[in-house]
């Protein structure tokens, strides 16, 4: 049951973009057509599991019992890196349509920190390994939520008739708040004793 | 166990960045995509400014895009005439039939010559100045000279000047048209840039009557049609009380602009660029 409790949790009440307010470079840059977004929503999905479970495992068994807890930044960003190259390579070899519409905000996932927030947040909260698997993952499927709810408002906002200044960016931002207000209405919804 | 922290974490961080090297390495050979030699060749002409003026995703979406044949071989607006010339011989096109385009204003109404209704002192924006009346100047079709095509300028071809009307310097000017979406007039345009030919044109944007344009205006086309009198091969009409030039017909000779009584008729002045020459 927990683990049923922390999918919850990680997509709707504690949505990484919406309620912890990380990772919203590509939450902006990216949610101006919804299939790139998914795509975007995928890819950061495969690269927090991923990258989550691999940190998981070097903090525990190699930073743990050597007592060098302090090195955990610096290697969750080389694992975040190397998982982000290797997802470049995987998406241009079989899928280059995606890979051409996300563009310079492939590599960025590198420095998106809700991938290295997911990676902290596990150690932070001390799941045990499979816990940590399904926190990363719905955390991931939080962000792909959350972005194409962007994505498809923001195909209609075009149509809309917004006062030039807020046109782009702005109106962007003023949209993103009041879908996280709306998501506070989850807050509470789940309560993890942990 | 202190004493050996430095030793744990330096070993800790090089087998664990060895390791991770060498799955990208093998990784890299397994899934290697043959990158096109033409692309290739094309990427490395580009700037690599990755700007996206060209309405791709970085140079080397255009570079895929140019040699899939999908993209004309002129969008690039840093790019120069050679480095265009040499992408076109790369994939193999001629170079004649591109057009290099270059901007214009259709307004010589500086604050001396174009009477003002009152004086701004609002914020330097053009939008922003003709919601006040329909802006300062009495021609409510002119320049306002605020500097919104100036903001939006990326390679500082156009400054504004002190008597209320921008200048556009053909020399620098890239053709990206970036001002004309800018301009609430829609005074600009983008006209073709000839290497010899002088392009001519109605430096007025008036469609008022005679009386009307005198009245505001020193510089503002009358429509009096004494330049499609003298056009020569009947390259000028006169729309909505103003004359236009065709400049597919025009030959240059430059007879409209000398019998233009009010000097609206210009030409498009290289005079940095004939120095460079």
């Amino acid at each position: 049951m927990i683990y049923f409790y922390i999918f919850i949790s990680s997509i709707f009440v504690n949505n990484f973009i919406l309620s912890r307010f990380l990772g919203l470079c590509p939450f902006i840059g990216v949610s101006k057509r919804l299939s790139a977004s998914f795509g975007m929503g995928i890819a950061v999905t495969f690269v927090m599991t991923i990258a989550g479970a691999i940190s998981y495992l070097e903090f525990n068994f190699i930073l743990k019992p050597l007592k060098i807890e302090f090195l955990d930044t610096i290697v969750f960003i080389l694992t975040i890196a190397s998982t982000v190259q290797l997802l470049e390579m995987l998406l241009q070899k079989y899928v280059p349509f995606l890979y051409n519409s996300l563009g310079i905000f492939l590599p960025l996932i590198t420095t998106n920190c809700a991938v290295l927030g997911v990676s902290q947040l596990n150690i932070l909260y001390d799941y045990n390994f499979l816990e940590a698997l399904v926190f990363d993952f719905s955390s991931g499927l939080g962000f792909t939520l959350a972005i194409i709810l962007m994505a498809g408002i923001r195909e209609k906002l075009e149509f809309g008739n917004v006062p030039r200044s807020f046109r782009g960016v702005p109106i962007a931002f003023i949209v993103a708040s009041l879908m996280s207000l709306a998501f506070l209405g989850f807050s509470n919804l789940v309560k993890i004793n942990k | 166990m202190d004493n050996y922290i430095i030793l744990y974490s330096t070993l800790s961080l090089l087998i664990l960045g060895l390791l991770f090297t060498y799955v990208l390495i093998f990784s890299h050979k397994k899934l290697a995509v043959p990158v096109d030699e033409i692309t290739k060749k094309i990427e490395s002409l580009l700037p690599g400014a990755n700007c996206g003026a060209c309405g791709y995703p970085g140079c080397s979406g255009y570079a895929s895009a140019i040699s899939r044949g999908d993209a004309p071989v002129n969008l690039c607006s840093v790019a120069d005439e050679e480095t265009v010339k040499y992408i076109a011989e790369t994939i193999g096109v001629s170079v004649d039939n591109l057009t290099k385009k270059v901007a214009f204003l259709k307004c010589q109404g500086t604050s001396l010559k174009a009477n003002l209704k009152f004086e701004y002192h609002g914020i330097l924006d053009c939008w922003q100045g003709k919601t006040m009346f329909g802006g300062h100047k009495v021609c409510e079709y002119g320049c306002l000279g605020l500097g919104s095509c100036y903001k939006a300028c990326p390679f500082d071809a156009i400054s504004m000047t002190a008597e209320m009307l921008i200048k556009i310097d053909p020399t620098k000017c890239k053709g990206c048209g970036l001002c004309v979406q800018v301009c609430p007039q829609g005074i600009i345009v983008l006209l073709p840039h000839e290497e010899e030919k002088k392009v001519y044109q109605v430096a007025c944007f008036s469609n008022a009557k005679a009386l009307e344009v005198r009245q505001s205006c020193q510089v503002g086309c009358i429509a009096c049609g004494l330049c499609v009198k003298n056009c020569p091969v009947n390259a000028i009409k006169i729309e909505n009380n103003l004359a236009v030039i065709d400049n597919n017909i025009c030959i240059s000779c430059g007879k409209c602009e000398d019998v233009c009584p009010t000097k609206a008729i210009t030409h498009i002045k290289k005079h940095t660029f004939e120095r460079i020459v």
